[in-house]
């Protein structure tokens, strides 16, 4: 089957308003769905979910795709700039809202409340906003990640949005864009010429969490040689082991991904990895619980509030499941650099010893910045 | 609601609890779904679904608009909450409405395919009178421990509700109490001067030792910081003769 064979089937049914009509991406999806399947709506399509979505409405929003334009900003600041949390200056493009995975942790559910899956059409305007942006801080470091809100290359068998944007970054060297994925869909990546600035990254998880929370993604060897076919072709690539999830065998298994990383990527190969802890918010609870009972390792966890209001380990056990994989990779190689995603300083300083501020290899990262524009991402 | 009054809506009583008061307010002149908000300006999710259930079938109301006059517009999530509410016990029913639970709070019933397994927990909850705060933990843990197969959640010996509450909490997060309990002995087992008065809490996602000493004057707080820092002596010499 092929990744747009496979997209057809994810999809019952594909609303295109009219505005978008005549977008690219609406003339390829008469080309890739089954006619019956497509439908023209003015305005939204009628689904018969209002307000805040119940469990069965949010597994159904994975199966409706809504092509639209998207009327306000595309360019936002990341949910980790936040109050009490170390942030690494990560900003977020968004081309649509919902994923076509189904991750048991996901904060999608206790975030999204549209009840289909939105792709935008008008990436033109996209790509204006953030030209009209590095025009006023071109000489700034700044990353760009499109994965927040949509997994970035899923969908891009169907979207091809992957072209139009390391064109844009190809010139625009002190800007770094993100491609965050758990999908192996890298062929339009490698269909073009790749640019230094631009990383493909994936979040990784040990196989077995990939199989228990992580449904419908790719394996994580179909990740590990999809990241090394990007690196081959001169694409920079990073790794996300995030979230880290407790589970019986939790210790063997991030050491073996270690080990795996290891095996076959050199330090050098990736500018760091990221290690996050499992967490959500409190009120995410009640949807996981409906959709997974408490047979997922993520429902069943032990999880507190904590200052930020998030459900997150006891501090101890994070510092802990921290500490085994970050000096697993420095007995393998000292010069893997890893930092810590969406975590408190106290963490860090535990873990780590130092802020992430005062760590020579990765300091760059976590410089502050200021962009008016930064907003923090809201849905409309 | 004037004790008063009876409420009386083309000739049918709002408030057949007052059925023998003095006089009556004929509310005929607007929408019965309006008349309610006039009776009753306040009411839980709960009050208002039993409020409804009380009135005879044959009128027509409106309900959405019922629940959106108290502020609560009925969206997917909520009329499947509605779906829940008949099937549970009518004592649960009245301790929610009168401890104003939100949707928030009975959300975790959601989950439950055969809400009969937590039926004796409901009925529990509402004698031993919880707080709402109290009782809303409970609910949530009695949920998440019967869906963990541990039926055994179910109330039995606790005779309070932080009894209960410690009971269940021990099913819930048995990996974290049990490394807390270690870490407690051991905390406690340093060489505190006898002043300090120790206490271990957990607050959110950590737990950790207070360590309390009351101070009227500099002196006493200079007095504080030595007796610290012959503890932290104290601490560092046994950790250098562990062999």
């Amino acid at each position: 089957m092929t990744p747009l064979d496979s997209i057809s089937k994810k999809f019952t049914t594909v609303s295109i308003e009219k505005v978008a009509l005549n977008s690219p991406l609406a003339q390829r999806c008469f080309n890739v769905f089954p006619p019956e399947k497509i439908e023209v709506v003015e305005g939204k399509p009628t689904t018969f979910s209002k307000g805040h979505m119940s469990a069965q409405d949010y597994t159904l929003s994975k199966k409706r795709l809504f092509l639209t334009e998207h009327p306000g900003h595309f360019f936002k600041r990341c949910p980790g700039a936040k109050k009490g949390l170390a942030c690494c200056n990560y900003y977020v493009l968004n081309l649509g809202q919902q994923c076509d995975m189904d991750c048991s942790y996901c904060y999608l559910q206790s975030f999204l409340n549209t009840p289909y899956t939105v792709i935008y059409t008008n990436i033109d305007k996209a790509l204006s906003e953030l030209a009209e942006m590095y025009d006023s801080h071109s000489s700034s470091r700044v990353r760009v990640g499109t994965g927040e809100v949509v997994d970035s290359l899923s969908l891009d068998p169907l979207t091809n949005y992957s072209h139009a944007l390391v064109d844009f970054f190809r010139d625009k060297p002190n800007w770094n864009l993100e491609f965050k994925t758990k999908s192996s869909y890298v062929e339009n990546l490698l269909a073009i010429p790749a640019s230094p600035n631009v990383i493909v990254s994936w979040s990784i998880n040990p196989q077995y969490i990939v199989e228990t929370e992580e449904h419908g993604t790719a394996s994580l060897a179909d990740r590990l040689a999809a990241a090394k076919r990007c690196l081959d072709h001169g694409y920079q690539i990073a790794f996300h082991i995030d979230p880290v999830i407790w589970h019986t065998n939790w210790k063997q298994n991030y050491l073996e991904l270690a080990e795996t990383i290891h095996s076959q990527f050199r330090p050098q190969d990736l500018p760091y990895i990221s290690l996050g802890a499992l967490r959500f918010q409190s009120e995410q609870r009640d949807i996981m619980r409906e959709r997974f009972g408490m047979n997922s390792w993520v429902t069943r966890a032990e999880m507190f509030k904590s200052t930020s209001g998030k459900m997150r380990y006891d501090q101890s056990l994070r510092e802990e499941m921290f500490q085994t994989i970050i000096q697993k990779f420095k007995e393998l190689d000292r010069k893997w650099k890893i930092f810590l995603c969406m975590e408190t300083p106290e963490t860090w300083v535990n873990t780590t010893g130092q802020l992430p501020y005062k760590q020579e290899n990765i300091r760059s990262l976590f410089k502050p910045l200021q962009i008016e524009r930064a907003e923090t991402p809201t849905i409309n | 609601m004037r004790n008063d009054l009876l409420y009386v809506w083309n000739s049918i009583p709002l408030n057949p609890q007052n059925s023998l008061a003095p006089k009556r307010l004929e509310l005929d002149s607007i929408d019965i779904e309006d008349a309610f908000s006039v009776v009753y300006p306040h009411q839980s999710f709960c009050g208002i679904y039993q409020m409804l259930e009380k009135l005879p079938k044959s009128l027509a109301i409106n309900s959405s608009r019922v629940y959106e006059n108290y502020g609560y517009a009925l969206d997917s999530k909520l009329e499947q909450l509605l779906t829940v509410l008949p099937k549970l016990p009518s004592t649960f029913l009245n301790w929610s409405a009168e401890h104003s639970l939100s949707p928030r709070d009975l959300f975790p019933l959601l989950s439950l395919t055969i809400l009969q397994t937590v039926d004796e927990d409901l009925k529990k909850i509402s004698s031993l009178a919880l707080s709402r705060n109290l009782g809303a933990q409970i609910l949530e843990l009695v949920v998440e421990c019967h869906l963990l197969s541990t039926s055994e959640a179910s109330t039995v010996s606790a005779n309070t509700g932080d009894e209960w509450l410690q009971q269940l909490k021990m099913k819930r997060y048995p990996q974290t109490l049990l490394s807390d309990s270690e870490k407690q002995k051991k905390m406690l087992a340093l060489p505190w001067p006898k002043d300090f008065q120790l206490r271990w809490q957990r607050q959110g996602d950590r737990s950790g030792l207070e360590i309390k000493f009351f101070v009227s004057h500099e002196k006493e707080l200079l007095k504080f910081t030595h007796l610290l820092q012959q503890t932290i002596q104290n601490i560092e010499v046994n950790s250098n003769d562990t062999p």
